[in-house]
């Protein structure tokens, strides 16, 4: 009977101590840099982004080489209408108006995609918390917001491969 | 000795409940999907409809992005053609017909609801009156322009779509969607990207696995 109490008093201390080693808060940490960066969407976006704004750019560049022409035939001239001028000038204020529209779409448009890029990034990195059951997951980027991570606790290439399935729709 | 016997496998069963993978369930569902759909003989109607908005077999997916859950049904012709018939079994001859009509595209729904939400979806979180206006417009005219359908190698456009629109009743807007089929065999993913202009989440992207589509049962016909 002794040997008993004995034995139940091991398993207990023994599964007590696992118990506590298994519950202890679960933790990780992801290079926000590297995920940000080998995000799907993200490298979809960036791509949209720079064929919208090159798009955009081709219609300045073109406004500004009629422009530049324009202006070179006026100099050769002896003499310039005042119709001539006028139009000339319309033509700079146009040209200076839709650069100046192109410049604040871009930012709007580059603003737009942050935001939804960021949006999915944050709610996939939480999903992946909770199917994995973690209690917290750290985001190192390298401002100090995260002094020091063991290597081990390292999962940003598990979650980087979760975040891109997620985003796929596969998850 | 016996009681040494209770004690161990007491503090396995302790052990064991404390997996910290306390929400990976998936992966029991998954065997048990593949062993339930592994063939697809014919069912009736009413199973068809029920094998369909089954998450486990892949044709009914969502996701959630903060407050806006996006949800995507592939819908197979045989489905439509249950639906249509309300589960009641259909002959052979105008079950050929209804095939036949149908089989030239692809159909899938597309359902956009707000989480915790009460009242019309496209009321939600309005900047103004005109807004609205604008909500309306884009889900019934011009939605389908943001909509692709990567079926193997091919892209394509949604040809057709139809917003089921509902007055101050529920926090969700349904979007009945149609692509061509091209006759791509079922060894490709299909992939709905939705770039969402509505709440401004992105692209929005689901994808139908082959080992899924393959094995949807067929609709029972009276011969």
């Amino acid at each position: 009977m002794n040997r008993g109490i004995v034995w139940l008093a091991i398993v207990l201390v023994a599964a007590g101590v696992v118990y506590s080693i298994v519950t202890r808060p679960k933790s990780g940490y992801i290079d926000i840099h590297d995920v940000y960066q080998k995000f799907d969407l993200k490298k979809e976006l960036e791509k949209k982004f720079i064929s919208v704004r090159d798009e955009r750019k081709k219609i300045t560049d073109s406004l500004e080489l009629g422009l530049k022409l324009m202006e070179t035939k006026l100099r050769a001239m002896k003499s310039i209408s005042d119709d001539q001028a006028a139009e000339f000038q319309t033509k700079r204020e146009f040209f200076v108006q839709k650069a100046r529209e192109f410049e604040e779409d871009n930012k709007q448009l580059s603003a737009q995609y942050d935001k939804e890029i960021l949006d999915q990034l944050n709610q996939y990195v939480r999903d992946y918390g909770a199917a994995k059951g973690y209690d917290y997951i750290y985001g190192n980027d390298s401002n100090g917001s995260l002094m020091y991570g063991d290597k081990k606790l390292e999962i940003t290439a598990e979650v980087l491969e979760y975040i891109n399935a997620k985003y796929k729709g596969i998850k | 000795m016996q009681m040494k016997q209770v004690l161990v496998i007491l503090s396995i069963f302790i052990l064991s409940s404390c997996n910290d993978d306390r929400k990976e369930t998936t992966f029991l569902s998954k065997i048990k999907s593949v062993f339930i759909s592994s063939d697809n003989r014919p069912v009736n109607g009413t199973e068809l409809q029920k094998y369909v908005v089954n998450m486990d077999h892949g044709l009914l997916k969502s996701k959630t992005i903060d407050e806006v859950t996006y949800s995507i049904k592939y819908k197979p012709v045989d489905y439509v053609i249950a639906l249509e018939t309300g589960g009641k079994k259909i002959n052979a001859a105008e079950y050929k017909r209804r095939r036949e009509e149908l089989d030239g595209m692809q159909y899938f729904d597309l359902r956009i609801e707000i989480d915790k939400a009460n009242g019309e979806l496209l009321k939600y979180a309005l900047s103004s009156g005109a807004e609205y206006e604008e909500r309306i417009k884009y889900l019934a005219f011009k939605v389908n322009q943001d909509i692709q359908l990567i079926d193997g190698k091919d892209t394509l456009e949604c040809v057709m779509h139809h917003f089921e629109r509902v007055y101050d009743i529920v926090p969700f807007a349904t979007i009945l969607l149609g692509f061509k089929n091209t006759g791509a065999d079922l060894m490709h993913e299909k992939t709905i990207v939705f770039h969402d202009k509505l709440f401004g989440k992105g692209i929005i992207k689901f994808t139908f696995l082959p080992a899924d589509l393959q094995t949807i049962p067929q609709l029972e016909v009276i011969s």
